[in-house]
C-alpha cells in the first residue's frame, strides 16, 4: 500500500479513503435518502424547464432539496439513537435545531 | 439558449464542487452576475440551490462509499454554525475592511500550506481514529463560522484545508465530508431567500439540474483524479477568494 508522503505530497489510494467511514447503516440510510431527493428534483426541474405552466413541479423540486439536509440531520440523530451513541445522537439533534432556529431568525 | 447555457454553468460548478469539496458557489455567483446579468440577490438564492444541489448529488455517492466521516462532520459542523451566528451577531462591532483583511491572511495562509502538500502532523492519518488536533479543527471551523456571518460567504473552501492541512485527513476524504457538510448550512441559508422571494426558477432550475448531473459524475470519477489536481483546483478558488477579499478591504466594495 502507497503511504504518506509518496512524491512529496501526501496521498493517500482510494482504498485507504473508502476503508475510512466504514460505511455503517447511517451512512446508507443518508445515501438513500439523497440520493432518492436529488432524483425526485431533478425530475422535477426537467419539467419545469419543459413546461413553464408547471412552476409548482419545479418549487416543490426546490423545496424537497432543501428540506433533504436537514432531514438527514433528523435520521442521523434518530439512527445513533437506535444504537445507543447518544452523543452522536445529540450532537445530530444539536446542529437539526441550530440550523432550524438560525433559519428562523433570519427570515424573521 | 439561456437555460441550456445555465444548465452548463451548473454542470462545470457541480463537477468541479464535488471534486474539491466546496459547494460550487464561488464559481455560480460571479457567473450568474457577470454572464447572466442576474440580480445579485436572485443570483446568491441560486446558488445556495445549487450549493445544496451540489452537497446532496455528490455526498449520496460519497455516503454509499463510506468516504464521509460522519461524526467529525457533525463536530465541525456545529462549532462551524455556533461561529456563523457569533458573527453575524458580532459584526456590528468590527470594521469591514479589517475583518476582510485578517480573513484574506488566512486564506493565503492555507493557499501556501496546499500547495506545499504538507499537513500539519507531517503525514495523514489512516482511519478515523488518527484524526490530530480535533480540539485545534473545531477551533477553526469555529474561526470559518465567524467568518461567515460576518463577511455573509460560504466558507466550503475553509473546511478542506482545515480537516487536510491542520487535522492531517486525507484530501479526498476531507473533500468528501466537506461537501456532505456545506449542504447543511446552505439548506437553512437558501430557507432565508426562499422566505423573501428571491429565489427565482427561472434562473435557479436549470443551475440546479447541471449542479445534479454534475456533481454526480464528479463525485463518480474523483477516486480517478489525482490529489495533485484537486489540490491545485483548490488552491486556486482560494487565491481567487483572497484576492477578492483583499479587493473589497481595499476599497472595492464601495463601488
Amino acid at each position: 500500500m502507497a503511504g504518506p508522503g509518496r512524491g512529496g505530497a501526501v496521498s493517500v489510494p482510494a482504498e485507504t479513503a473508502r476503508r475510512w467511514g466504514h460505511r455503517t447503516a447511517t451512512h446508507r440510510h443518508l445515501a438513500t435518502l439523497l440520493l432518492w431527493a436529488t432524483r425526485i428534483a431533478g425530475a422535477a426541474f426537467v419539467v419545469d424547464m419543459l413546461d413553464r405552466s408547471l412552476r409548482v413541479v419545479g418549487m416543490g423540486g426546490a423545496a424537497l432539496l432543501l428540506v433533504a439536509p436537514p432531514v438527514t440531520m433528523l435520521v442521523a440523530a434518530v439512527q445513533y439513537a437506535r444504537e445507543r451513541d447518544w452523543k452522536e445522537a445529540g450532537l445530530a439533534l444539536l446542529l437539526l435545531i441550530m440550523l432550524l432556529v438560525g433559519a428562523w431568525l433570519g427570515g424573521a | 439558449m439561456i437555460p441550456l447555457a445555465l444548465l452548463g454553468l451548473g454542470l462545470g460548478a457541480g463537477f468541479v464542487g464535488s471534486i474539491v469539496g466546496i459547494g460550487g458557489g464561488v464559481f455560480i455567483v460571479p457567473g450568474l452576475l457577470l454572464l447572466f446579468g442576474v440580480p445579485v440577490r436572485q443570483a446568491v438564492a441560486a446558488s445556495l440551490l445549487g450549493v445544496v444541489a451540489t452537497s446532496a448529488g455528490s455526498a449520496a455517492v460519497y455516503l454509499g462509499e463510506g468516504r464521509v466521516d460522519l461524526p467529525l462532520a457533525l463536530r465541525l459542523e456545529v462549532m462551524a454554525v455556533a461561529g456563523a451566528v457569533g458573527g453575524g451577531l458580532a459584526a456590528a462591532l468590527i470594521p469591514p475592511h479589517v475583518l476582510y483583511l485578517l480573513f484574506s491572511s488566512a486564506v493565503l495562509y492555507a493557499a501556501v500550506v496546499l500547495l506545499r502538500g504538507r499537513t500539519a502532523g507531517g503525514e495523514v492519518a489512516r482511519g478515523p481514529g488518527e484524526v490530530r488536533h480535533l480540539g485545534l479543527g473545531m477551533g477553526a471551523s469555529a474561526g470559518a463560522g465567524v467568518a461567515s456571518g460576518l463577511l455573509g460567504i460560504g466558507g466550503g473552501f475553509a473546511k478542506v484545508p482545515i480537516m487536510h492541512a491542520l487535522m492531517d485527513i486525507p484530501l479526498d476524504v476531507a473533500a468528501a465530508t466537506s461537501t456532505f457538510m456545506v449542504g447543511l448550512t446552505a439548506s437553512a441559508s437558501a430557507w432565508i431567500y426562499w422566505v423573501r422571494g428571491d429565489l427565482v426558477l427561472a434562473y435557479a432550475a436549470p443551475v440546479a439540474l447541471g449542479v445534479l448531473v454534475g456533481s454526480s459524475v464528479g463525485a463518480r470519477v474523483s477516486d480517478r483524479v489525482p490529489d495533485r489536481w484537486v489540490r491545485y483546483v483548490l488552491v486556486a478558488v482560494l487565491l481567487y477568494v483572497a484576492g477578492e477579499m483583499t479587493w473589497r478591504a481595499l476599497g472595492g466594495a464601495a463601488r
